[in-house]
């Protein structure tokens, strides 16, 4: 259990910034589904409910999607429903029940970086930005590659699409288990962005399955570049082989959807 | 802090880590019960501005200014729901039951005219470890049909 010695609801990002760099023992709260998951002692846990970061709307550059929203509020959002055939949604929903995603908050979702996480899977291949207080905005597949900052993630930022089509898919032992595999292709002109999650690390882009995709050929089971990309491993949830077959199924599924 | 627990409001003291499951208990709303304790079963389900929350994850102070619900507030909804569970043989233990119960209200109020599927799908961590959940399904079934 977290154990946490102040509580304090921050007025601002400001605010709440000063006092995360004041102690290394600050932290900002996310939905707190962790809370009893984790061992360690907190000094000051940061709210940032006063923060006026829990809407999402339309820029001039895509979707902006404040970070102390619920999963539940981002997947039900028309917005988010109708933003490349509602793949974001789709892979909300995919996460257990609606207890634990009205809990759970996008931000902090994102923010840990989850080899397991559906939502960063979808993520890095909508070619998402991230924005943090200090640091500003960096693309997800940079996150995914860089030490975790000690900032504040305010927006998850969807970039604009004139026409394109994605596609989710997930493979778990049970619906409200953590996935064995996650899967997530967004095409747009033409070309194809193919993130592979859950495989047991963090979320990666395959650029060899993308070659694959824009050529319209299936994967060769063979291919050693191929598997050399996607570093399949295994962990309680399946075994490297279970893996490799969940990827194929996956890539015909695309193609057969 | 004040809490608002099923319209009233009740003025306590909390330690900034004490979840919502603990508070509530202390108040005597023991329908609130505690499972897994890891956010995976759901029987800690109360309602919070009309949505099911784990209340094993969730924060005390981050519930000020909203407004709770357990099923002891929820009547007479949760009491017909309980006697549809008993009708169909869904109860066993008992334990899962209050969670059960405030998260089909909430789908109820949220979509009233769920399909099937949907409600499978809403209710689907929902865990229950004694009965199975063909009684409990055909209860919230007939409990969407009434009305």
């Amino acid at each position: 259990m977290i154990r946490i010695k102040a509580y304090c609801e921050a007025e601002n990002i400001d605010t709440a910034y000063q006092l995360l760099i004041e102690n290394r023992r600050n932290i900002i709260l996310g939905g707190g589904c962790f809370l009893n998951l984790q061992n360690k002692r907190v000094n000051t846990a940061i709210s940032l409910k006063k923060a006026c970061l829990n809407s999402i709307e339309i820029t001039e550059n895509g979707i902006r999607i404040g970070s102390e929203l619920s999963l539940e509020n981002v997947a039900d959002s028309n917005i988010i429903r109708k933003y490349l055939d509602g793949v974001l949604s789709k892979a909300i929903k995919s996460i257990s029940g609606p207890q634990l995603r009205n809990t759970a908050q996008i931000g902090a979702s994102v923010y840990s970086k989850f080899g397991f996480s559906d939502i960063m899977t979808v993520l890095l291949a909508c070619d998402a930005k991230l924005e943090f207080y200090k640091l500003g905005e960096v693309t997800v597949e940079e996150y995914l590659n860089m030490k975790v900052p000690r900032d504040i993630l305010m927006y998850v930022n969807l970039p604009n699409v004139d026409s394109g089509e994605a596609e989710y898919f997930n493979s778990r032992l049970s619906t409200v288990d953590f996935p064995t595999l996650n899967f997530a292709v967004v095409k747009n002109s033409g070309l194809h962005r193919v993130a592979v999650g859950a495989r047991p690390r963090k979320a990666k882009r395959i650029p060899r399955l993308e070659w694959y995709l824009d050529n319209n050929e299936l994967m060769d089971e063979n291919d050693e570049e191929l598997f050399r990309e996607l570093e399949l491993g295994h962990n309680m949830k399946g075994s490297k082989e279970t893996r490799i077959r969940v990827v194929k199924k996956f890539v015909e599924d695309y193609y057969s959807r | 802090m004040i809490l608002n627990v099923n319209g009233k409001d009740y003025e306590l003291e909390v330690k900034p880590d004490e979840v919502l499951l603990d508070s509530l208990r202390s108040l005597g709303f023991l329908s609130v019960r505690r499972g897994c304790n890891t956010s995976s079963c759901c029987i800690c389900t109360v309602m919070i501005d009309g949505s099911p929350v784990l209340s094993c994850s969730y924060l005390t102070r981050r519930a000020e200014h909203t407004e709770i619900y357990t099923v002891e507030g929820l009547l007479p909804d949760s009491e017909r729901l309980a006697v549809l569970l008993s009708e169909e043989g869904a109860d066993q233990c008992g334990y899962c039951g209050p969670a059960l119960i405030v998260a089909a209200i909430c789908l109820k109020r949220e979509n009233p005219k769920a399909s099937e599927e949907e409600i499978y799908e809403y209710m689907n961590s929902n865990y229950c470890r004694c009965s199975g959940y063909k009684g409990q399904m055909r209860a919230v079934k007939r409990f969407f049909n009434e009305r």
